[in-house]
């Protein structure tokens, strides 16, 4: 040391001579366990929304085909006649001559 | 960290709250230590004033049971000290490592690791003196 002290070198000396810390430094029995039980506890936000949105497609899905199934009739009246569907306008006097000439 | 695991909620990675609280820590300390920037007496053990006593007044060496309060002192001392100072202080006078074991330990370079020590030390010879001549004024 620079101008050692003699009582700070006899300080140095001394602390050299004990042991080293042989404190436990691992961690306590359990302690993973703990954390991943802690960590599992509580799913995360992401997964929690991506739950719910296969649900809401799903329950979509149901309520689409009964939907269509709901009107199955109805749609099918119109695929195989569309003229009877077709509405007759019968105000038009041009289209009626046209009509009775074809 | 081991102690606040029940306040772990889960809520974020468990590495980030590890992380978070060893910040926290190390901001506690350094707060704390700019609170008191002196060693006073009041500050040790009862021991720790035994072997601080021993030193000074006795032309003895300091008993071997006394080396692990004799350690504390040294620590408290080097508490004082900024942590590169305090580092070189560790490995050269407490480990005993050659400069070259720094220099690889810690990538200074030699010059570098000497000029800290000699003011680490001086650094360190001023704390002491200031807390021994307190108490022996």
């Amino acid at each position: 040391m620079n101008s050692p002290d003699p009582s700070l070198q006899k300080l140095f000396t001394a602390a050299r001579r004990a042991p080293r810390d042989s404190r436990d430094e691992a961690a306590p029995f359990g302690f993973a366990t703990r954390v991943a039980a802690l960590a599992l506890q509580r799913p995360e936000p992401a997964a929690v929304f991506g739950r719910f949105a296969l649900r809401a497609a799903a329950v979509s899905a149901v309520l689409a085909v009964a939907a269509v199934a709901a009107n199955f009739t109805a749609i099918r009246g119109l695929v195989d006649e569309p003229s009877a569907a077709a509405p007759v306008n019968n105000d038009d006097p041009v289209s009626e001559v046209v009509a009775l000439g074809s | 960290m081991f102690s606040r695991l029940e306040q772990y909620k889960g809520e974020v990675p468990f590495t980030h709250w590890v992380s978070r609280i060893a910040v926290t820590t190390c901001i506690d300390q350094l707060r704390a230590q700019k609170r008191r920037p002196e060693l006073r007496w009041a500050d040790l053990s009862e021991t720790e004033t035994q072997v601080l006593d021993a030193v000074i007044t006795n032309e003895n060496d300091v008993a071997p049971d006394d080396a692990v309060a004799a350690k504390e002192l040294i620590h408290k001392l080097l508490e004082l000290l900024k942590p590169e100072d305090r580092l070189v202080i560790q490995y050269l006078d407490l480990e005993q490592k050659s400069i070259a074991e720094i220099s690889e330990l810690t990538g200074w370079n030699p010059t570098l690791i000497k000029v800290r020590a000699f003011r680490a030390r001086r650094k360190l010879q001023r704390h002491y003196q200031e807390l021994i001549q307190k108490e022996h004024r």
